[in-house]
């Protein structure tokens, strides 16, 4: 009998799309200037509830601020990439070429 | 949560102390509050996801059964207190084409704007019941209570805003609609909540405390389905009701409730009571009747 594989990791557009510009960016980044850097492909009501659950996946890690910004504010969350995270991109990338009909011509 | 509340709230609050800055505060105080009811709401939904994923069949069962109890009992409660307004609506309105006012109404469109007067009286009634004899079948556990009382919780949000504004609104429409006179001076039950408050300056001492017993009782009002139940769920906790002991024992307590009602209405006009406690009174004493009848059962709840 064949052993099952496991699910192999899932990525979707808004999780591939934080992991490049997560990538992209030499520092870590927090939740509103992902959004900005987006240019409006990120929706900042849902930015935070996606990278929970990549936090979760294990796709990205998080810290929090040293300090905070303003006097009195809360820390901020500085998100960053996981290995996990950039072989996740890397592999989606390569099958999403793979299969693209740009590349079957 | 922590994860998803706090850094919403970090990003918020540094975006909103640079916008101060460059005049775009408003804007971003807006924004601001949109996204964090939108992370609010998905954190929301994302914890009934697992709270849904935790709950055991019979929990599950226990909550569909008092929800559908819930819905029926307002129906088989609110349509005939609706239908009974119907004879008196159709006499109203020949005495009143007698009298020479020309309604431009029918007796149907009548009807309907009396409807929203209706469901907040039969909403309570409907839920206490739906709490006393939903989970019968089953274990009441304190998931199925906290949900139901959630549930009683949305229907006082929506009794708030069918008391403070649709109901004034019909109300105002059923009269300009039977006399045919359009822009008819509102009277205190026309007025929204917040027409009310805003009218509260321009009464004197008398009609001030009318209209401010008139505010605090639609807002006692919009409280009862959480309070009635609480009310049902006591019942249900211990030894259980038969269906027809809940259902009498429910209406008694409703019967008494609109008498204590009226009772703290008068007291309340007639100054022997402050206003706002002639207004709260019949909650106090639901309350009261609710601890009475709880504290022993939840006694040997905890024996047995």
């Amino acid at each position: 009998m064949a052993r099952r594989l496991p699910h192999p990791p899932r990525l979707s557009t808004v999780e591939s799309l934080i992991l490049e510009l997560l990538i992209a960016n030499e520092d870590a980044m927090y939740g509103l200037q992902m959004v900005a850097a987006s240019r409006r492909r990120l929706k900042r009501g849902t930015i935070y509830v996606t990278l929970g659950r990549m936090e979760e996946k294990g796709f990205i890690t998080s810290r929090l601020e040293a300090a905070p910004a303003e006097a009195g504010g809360l820390p901020r969350r500085l998100y960053e990439p996981t290995a996990l995270g950039r072989r996740v991109l890397a592999a989606w990338t390569a099958a999403a070429e793979h299969f693209s009909p740009r590349f079957a011509q | 949560m922590a994860r998803l509340i706090d850094p919403v709230l970090a990003d918020l609050q540094v975006e909103y102390a640079s916008a101060i800055s460059t005049k775009r505060r408003w804007l971003a105080l807006l924004t601001g509050y949109v996204a964090f009811a939108k992370v609010s709401l998905w954190c929301g939904l994302l914890g009934l996801r697992e709270a849904r994923r935790s709950w055991s069949e019979e929990d599950r069962q226990g909550l569909l059964h008092t929800l559908w109890l819930t819905a029926c009992a307002i129906v088989i409660v609110s349509v005939p207190l609706w239908l009974f307004e119907w004879p008196s609506t159709r006499d109203l309105l020949e005495s009143m084409r007698d009298r020479g006012f020309a309604p431009n109404a029918s007796l149907q469109r009548l009807m309907i704007y009396l409807l929203p007067a209706v469901l907040p009286l039969g909403v309570p009634v409907g839920v206490a019941i739906g709490a006393a004899l939903g989970a019968r079948r089953g274990v009441l556990s304190n998931r199925v209570i906290a949900a139901v009382m959630l549930f009683a919780l949305a229907m006082s949000a929506g009794s708030l805003i069918t008391i403070g504004w649709v109901t004034p609104n019909s109300n105002q429409a059923y009269r300009e609609a039977i006399t045919g006179v359009r822009w008819l001076n509102k009277g205190d039950r026309e007025m929204t909540l917040i027409e009310l408050r805003r009218s509260l300056a321009m009464k004197d001492q008398e009609g001030a405390r009318r209209v401010l017993l008139e505010f605090h009782q639609r807002l006692s009002f919009a409280l009862a389905p959480m309070t009635f139940a609480a009310f049902g769920l006591m019942l249900a906790i211990g030894r259980r009701p038969s269906v027809m002991s809940a259902v009498g024992v429910v209406c008694v307590v409703a019967f008494g409730y609109y008498i204590v009602m009226w009772f703290g209405r008068g007291l309340g006009k007639d100054a022997v009571l402050p206003p706002q406690l002639g207004a709260w009174l019949p909650q106090i004493a639901l309350i009261l009747t609710t601890i009475l009848v709880g504290v022993p059962r939840t006694f040997i709840r905890t024996r047995a």
